[in-house]
């Protein structure tokens, strides 16, 4: 079977993304601006955290356009840019489900808009999501070992060039 | 700062409600936005200089007798809770918080509505220290974090006090206690900078633990009180075996 490759659902994820990585590194900003005195060792030992933290979020924000999701001859593989890539070979999915899901306070990269990475839920536990949505209309799929959360925009279209890869 | 305090919490706290239930008015926010100024300068204000009278000092400090110390660390927590206590209260409140999920969500919206208008007070109250005057604007960064996390605390332990009140009397009272003791954990910091034990640039990082704290405790009833069925479920496939 030739490859097929999908686009997730269109969001705003990457504004808030963007967002985040402002406010983490915006003390790392003001010091640069023009007019600051130099800044203390003290100072930008402290300051270094929001870098560490903000330019991450930065770098997923300008990544965002290469999310992906792939149906090659023995698998399918959520992709997002080189830093996130999920395997999931056909012959290992046990079910398929569309679901609204419940959003813990404790967040891991879960925004208006993206899920990426491992996304604990309160009722299906920790998910390895790749998607444009965190919480409503999720496609999850189970195997032994994980459960993957995606939200293709063609959802139909991907449901059915899935289904007849899938072993009978 | 303090306007980039407050917007960066009111966007955090509109994102937090919206992330744990379901919709609710922002007015709920609004609301309390004024009480930790009324009950600062209400009531925190007048007892405590009627406490220093009592103790014959003029500031907390590590000569001072120990019930002051005690009373001045309870002061806020009692007064504070309280004041939202008595928010929640109120009729066209009290009417919103109909089962657990929206007293959740209730208490949450009326904690950081306090919180939101506490980190205007402190703002404001800064803004006018002389001392404080010559500081360029990024140094108050600091001030951003600690406020974020007060506005978590305050949401959180109101939103606790509400399941309580919702639950019964006696929960209600024991939720109350149950706050009052977080926070005032929680103010352990900056008594013990007060007090000269520990440099006033690390008392906030006494902040941090109790946030993970309340934080677990808010997030263990919220899965407590949420509804069975959060939402629908569509079964596509299911590989028979």
């Amino acid at each position: 079977m030739s490859r097929l490759v999908f686009r997730p659902s269109p969001s705003y994820g990457y504004l808030w993304l963007i967002g985040v990585a402002l406010v983490v590194l915006a003390p790392t900003i003001a010091i640069v601006l023009p007019g600051v005195q130099g800044p203390t060792l003290i100072t930008l030992i402290a300051l270094a955290p929001s870098v560490v933290i903000g330019l991450p979020f930065l770098m997923l924000a300008a990544l965002f356009p290469t999310m992906r999701y792939e149906l090659d001859a023995d698998a399918l593989t959520l992709r997002y840019g080189p830093v996130l890539r999920y395997r999931i070979p056909y012959a290992e999915i046990q079910g398929i489900q569309r679901r609204d899901l419940s959003v813990p306070v404790w967040s891991s990269l879960r925004l208006p808009g993206i899920a990426l990475f491992v996304v604990p839920y309160n009722d299906v536990g920790p998910v390895r999501m790749c998607a444009t949505r965190a919480a409503t209309n999720v496609l999850l799929i189970r195997t032994a070992r994980a459960t993957y959360g995606l939200t293709p925009a063609d959802e139909p279209r991907f449901l059915d060039a899935l289904m007849a890869r899938l072993p009978r | 700062m303090t306007a980039l305090t407050l917007a960066a919490g009111a966007g955090f706290a509109a994102v937090l409600l919206r992330a744990i239930g379901r919709p609710l008015p922002l007015w709920l926010l609004a609301l309390p936005l004024p009480l930790s100024a009324a009950v600062n300068l209400l009531v925190k204000r007048p007892i405590y200089v009627a406490l220093a009278g009592a103790a014959s000092v003029n500031v907390i400090g590590p000569t001072s007798p120990f019930w002051f110390l005690i009373a001045v660390w309870l002061l806020p927590p009692v007064s504070e809770e309280g004041i939202k206590l008595v928010t929640l209260f109120l009729p066209f409140v009290r009417r919103r918080i109909r089962d657990g999920e929206s007293a959740v969500l209730v208490g949450a919206a009326v904690g950081l509505g306090f919180g939101l208008g506490e980190a205007l007070y402190v703002g404001y109250a800064l803004g006018l220290r002389v001392e404080f005057a010559s500081l360029p604007w990024y140094a108050f960064f600091p001030f951003l974090g600690e406020r974020l996390a007060a506005i978590f605390i305050h949401g959180a332990l109101t939103s606790i006090v509400a399941v309580g009140l919702w639950r019964g009397r006696r929960a209600g009272i024991g939720a109350y206690l149950l706050a009052v003791g977080l926070h005032a954990a929680a103010n352990i910091g900056p008594i013990l900078a007060q007090l000269g034990i520990i440099g006033g640039d690390i008392a906030s990082l006494f902040l941090f633990p109790f946030v993970l704290l309340i934080a677990g405790i808010f997030e263990r009833q919220r899965r407590a009180v949420r509804p069975a069925a959060a939402g629908r479920v569509d079964e596509i496939y299911v590989r028979r075996v």
